[in-house]
């Protein structure tokens, strides 16, 4: 009796497979990597627990009626989750820093080049063009906008593209700076950038979302969701008569997504999904996407650089902030300027750049979901 | 089949940088012009 009463106890323990057991301890290294280590502790922690959930044998958190499929089904697949963040990083970002130098939009799209050169990457490793195109976007340095294409070409490739987008976005100070040093010499590293401080309209920053969200939904009918909810996040910022909803997207809305967002991810996470060869070749065609990012920024700096008069040099190291990854690209850029001169204040042009990159990416993404079907 | 796609993913390549920089210019256009239209205040500052 009390064998049988064991057996129907633990008798799962049986059941467990050895890619199970790898996966546990992917989990559990999410979960130390989020609490010791801090790296994108909002979407690490609750991804790692979810892995645990999933990879439990018998789980009931996954199946026809499992908690965290029903999510997925909800949340993921009718795109739900990524949207509402992006409300919430609309409501996040400040454009008027980019109101100050719009030259510097520019980087935000150059420092994109790292999606399109991994699709290329990814292609000729034997990946499908839909599978290319949602291991590319890791290169936007942009964990929603990874999902959101992801979940529309390749769904069963979310867990380890969300986990490689998210990890590296948490790498940035350790994957830029040894790039941006082999591409730039002492000299250009001293360029000084005189911030400007004009002050920016009301009325400019409530047109900018409304035009940019007419302008984008005309070109690209098929970034308008990405674009769409990015700058109503915003206009609901900038209006002036929302500061309520405002701080409830920035706080609340996103802390809440961002753990239904992880905890469902995971459900992908499970052994035989995530533990294969597709999974390291992802891992490492998205470092290779953040390198080819800060490499298409700087070297256009570098580019622009020759073009322009010697007042109006940029510090290539600018460049390499065009990526999403916001504030941490710009402050990264910030204290390599400097580590190398101490009088030399890059933070203001960085996080123009950097705020120009959160365009940049989603615009990529956009362009993406509206080119990849027409090569299929 | 591989060349195919990587041909593909070139293309792609190709028109997003394309894309991407076009759109950029625009915005570009569209802060000029706005901040040109309604320039900002001391106190707005």
């Amino acid at each position: 009796m009390n064998q049988d009463l064991l057996l129907s106890l633990f008798g799962s323990l049986a059941l467990i497979t050895w890619k199970q057991v790898i996966m546990l301890f992917i989990g559990a290294l999410l979960i130390y990597l989020a609490i010791a280590k801090k790296y994108e502790p909002t979407l690490l922690l609750p991804m790692g627990f979810g892995t645990l959930l999933v990879n439990l044998p018998l789980s009931s958190a996954i199946g026809p009626d499992g908690a965290l499929t029903i999510f997925f089904q909800a949340g993921i697949k009718t795109e739900v989750f990524p949207l509402l963040i992006f409300i919430a990083i609309g409501a996040m970002i400040d454009f008027s820093t980019l109101f100050r130098n719009p030259l510097l939009l520019l980087f935000g799209a150059a420092a994109q080049f790292g999606i399109f050169f991994t699709i290329s990457l990814a292609s000729l490793i034997g990946f499908d063009l839909k599978e290319a195109a949602s291991i590319g976007i890791i290169g936007a340095a942009d964990g929603p906008t990874s999902i959101y294409v992801a979940s529309k070409f390749a769904e069963h490739l979310l867990g380890p593209i969300s986990v490689a987008a998210y990890s590296y976005m948490a790498l940035v100070p350790i994957i830029q700076p040894p790039v941006i040093k082999a591409l730039t010499t002492r000299k250009e590293r001293l360029i000084r950038m005189q911030g400007k401080q004009d002050p920016v309209s009301r009325t400019t920053l409530i047109l900018f979302p409304i035009i940019i969200t007419l302008i984008a939904g005309i070109i690209a009918p098929s970034s308008i969701a990405l674009i769409g909810f990015l700058m109503f996040g915003n206009l609901i910022r900038e209006c002036g008569v929302l500061q309520k909803l405002s701080l409830f997207a920035q706080n609340e809305l996103s802390s809440l997504v961002t753990i239904l967002l992880g905890i469902t991810i995971s459900s992908t996470m499970t052994g035989e999904a995530f533990v294969n060869l597709n999974t390291l070749f992802i891992i490492g065609l998205g470092l290779v996407a953040f390198v080819m990012d800060t490499a298409g920024g700087v070297l256009f700096a570098k580019l622009l650089n020759v073009f322009l008069p010697e007042r109006m040099k940029i510090n290539p190291m600018v460049g390499a902030a065009g990526i999403s990854a916001f504030p941490m690209s710009a402050r990264v850029i910030h204290k390599i300027g400097q580590d190398e001169d101490k009088g030399n204040y890059l933070l203001m042009p960085a996080v123009s750049a950097n705020v120009a990159g959160q365009i940049g990416s989603v615009i990529a993404g956009g362009l993406i979901l509206t080119l990849v079907p027409y090569f299929l | 089949m591989v060349m195919d796609t990587l041909i593909s993913s070139l293309k792609i390549m190709g028109l997003g940088m394309l894309g991407i920089f076009i759109f950029m210019l625009l915005f570009g256009v569209v802060i000029y012009a706005l901040h040109k239209i309604f320039p900002g205040t001391t106190e707005e500052k």
